[in-house]
């Protein structure tokens, strides 16, 4: 079996009085592409921004990397740096050029790190001092093997060859109030990529863009999803869905209401709501 | 009335009333501007705590401080503030030989920070959600996201507010008088006292701040054009010409 990356127990998520998600267990596989389909204001953002703990959960846990992320007490930074998001709306960094959008985080976290280790080392090598004196054993330091100077310019060749990649390494210096749609939203997935996640969660990707921007969109996350990356995915593009996905979550009632491969749930849906909502949107 | 204002150039144009009026000008720009990026420090700081989610102990308090904070600042006059700190404060603290001038930016710093921090939320809530998000969702820390994407897109949306605070703050200067500062009301004053000219002395008063006034403004419409590059499309120029 393949290793768990996500695993979802006894989810409840409420707003107010009202409750979105009742109860729901599932896990996410590695290599796994989940799409995750369901009328309009079933739970299907709420469920994946859960993930994430982008909302916070009101009862069960979210596992990620050994820890639960619905505790308060874990580093949820540290873990979202490892489960990308792509937005409806892309939420590009307006005040930031294409370059700057995609290595923001990752030259930020890296430089984080860096001062923490100098921080450390400091004050090892005062205590180092003491310890010689009293001829006792010497803590080794923690070895720094990139300068800030380094981070930045990996950060920078990781991003350009990123930009490469979906031909638009022309735009490295604009800002993405010129850019399309498409152009933003294919952006904002290598931004998310740039920072090697495990797993990448999309929300309904393609539904803020105009029709002919779509394609473009869709071919970079099949590209994705053919190259290994684990994915959870909502969305409303059938065909797309179908193609790409190797498990499909229908949600209904804050639960979800049926699962399985894509023919299971497109050719053979068991649940009625699967039926009427399949009628609906084929 | 000419008459009034020959004496008043006359009185000006010697030396030591020619200093006095430049020390006065010094003054009241200097405290506005220092007053004006305190105020701006304080009120970003503010301003995040304002909008922070309150789920840990430590925001909470913060967050009542900063109301507390807040309250005080603008519910008193700034004569208050200034005579308070100056008079009751400095003794009581027992700090000696703070220049007056020092006072004043103090005051009018901590006291513009309670209005910049309601500008500031206001400019922070003006500014998507959707880019605190992708920050967050970045692993990106709320200070770092709040710093980095949020406030300088704020500042953006706010410069021109903010150029309103700083006029204000330029015109509250007459109070330092109070804690005997030399700004320009002063030193219009005292230029104005040979053949009791005041008439005079208050329309060129008058002007000085209207001058002033004008170049801030000029200063926050460069400001805004300089931060809008973001918002400008690369290569419009060739396209707008053709259409
Ligand atoms: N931040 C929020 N505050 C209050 N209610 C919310 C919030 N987000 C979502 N909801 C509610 O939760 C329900 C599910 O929403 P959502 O997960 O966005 O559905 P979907 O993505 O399937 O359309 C809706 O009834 C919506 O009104
Ligand atoms: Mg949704």
């Amino acid at each position: 079996m393949a290793e768990e990356i996500i695993r979802v127990e006894h989810l409840y998520k409420r707003f107010g009085d009202n409750e979105v998600l009742r109860d729901i267990s599932t896990s996410i596989y590695e290599r796994e592409k989940v799409v995750i389909l369901g009328l309009s204001g079933s739970g299907k953002s709420t469920l994946l921004r859960c993930l994430n703990c982008m909302e916070d959960p009101s009862g069960g846990a979210i596992y990620f990397d050994g820890e639960n992320l619905a505790d308060f007490k874990v580093d949820i930074n540290r873990h979202r740096q490892k489960i990308g998001m792509v937005f409806q709306q892309f939420n590009l960094f307006n005040n930031k050029t294409v370059i700057q959008n995609i290595t923001l985080a990752p030259v930020h976290i890296g430089v984080k790190g860096l001062r923490r280790a100098q921080r450390i080392n400091f004050f090892r090598k005062i205590g180092n001092m003491f310890r010689r004196l009293f001829k006792k054993e010497e803590k080794a330091l923690v070895t720094i093997e990139k300068t800030k100077a380094d981070i930045v310019k990996e950060a920078k060749e990781k991003a350009h060859e990123l930009l490469r990649r979906i031909g638009l390494e022309d735009k490295a210096n604009v800002y993405p109030s010129t850019l399309s749609g498409g152009q933003k939203q294919r952006i904002a997935i290598v931004r998310a990529l740039a920072m090697n996640p495990k797993v990448m969660l999309f929300d309904e990707p393609t539904s803020a863009l105009d029709p002919e921007m779509v394609g473009e969109v869709l071919d970079l996350i099949k590209q994705l999803a053919d190259e290994g990356m684990t994915m959870v995915i909502v969305t409303h593009e059938m065909g797309f869905a179908r193609e790409v996905a190797t498990r499909v979550l229908f949600m209904a009632d804050g639960n979800i209401a049926e699962e399985g491969s894509p023919e299971e749930v497109f050719d053979h849906p068991k649940n009625p709501k699967t039926v009427q909502f399949l009628k609906a949107v084929l | 009335m000419l008459e009034n204002i020959k004496v008043f150039f006359k009185n000006l144009s010697g030396e030591n009333f020619t200093d006095l009026f430049f020390e006065g000008l010094w003054n009241t720009v200097k405290i506005a501007i220092l007053g004006l990026i305190i105020g701006i420090v304080i009120g970003t700081v503010i301003g995040i705590i304002k909008v922070a989610p309150k789920y840990k102990l430590g925001m909470r308090i913060l967050d009542k401080i900063s109301t507390v904070y807040v309250a005080i600042f603008r519910g008193t006059p700034m004569v208050a503030q200034l005579l308070i700190a100056y008079y009751l404060l400095l003794p009581l603290l027992g700090v000696k030989g703070v220049e007056a001038v020092n006072v004043g930016v103090a005051v009018f710093g901590m006291n513009s920070g309670a209005y910049v921090s309601e500008i500031m939320r206001g400019g922070i809530n003006s500014v998507d959600p959707g880019q605190t998000e992708a920050g967050r969702a970045l692993g990106l820390s709320y200070p770092t996201t709040m710093l980095k994407i949020v406030v300088p897109q704020a500042i953006k949306n706010i410069i021109p507010t903010l150029g309103n605070e700083f006029i204000t703050l330029i015109k509250d200067t007459a109070v330092l008088s109070f804690i005997s500062i030399v700004d320009i009301n002063v030193a219009v004053k005292q230029i104005a006292q040979p053949g009791y000219v005041y008439s005079a002395g208050y329309l060129f008063m008058a002007v000085v701040y209207i001058v002033l006034v004008l170049v801030i403004t000029g200063l926050v419409k460069l400001t805004e054009h300089f931060l809008n590059k973001s918002d400008r499309k690369y290569g419009t120029t060739k396209s707008a010409k053709k259409s």
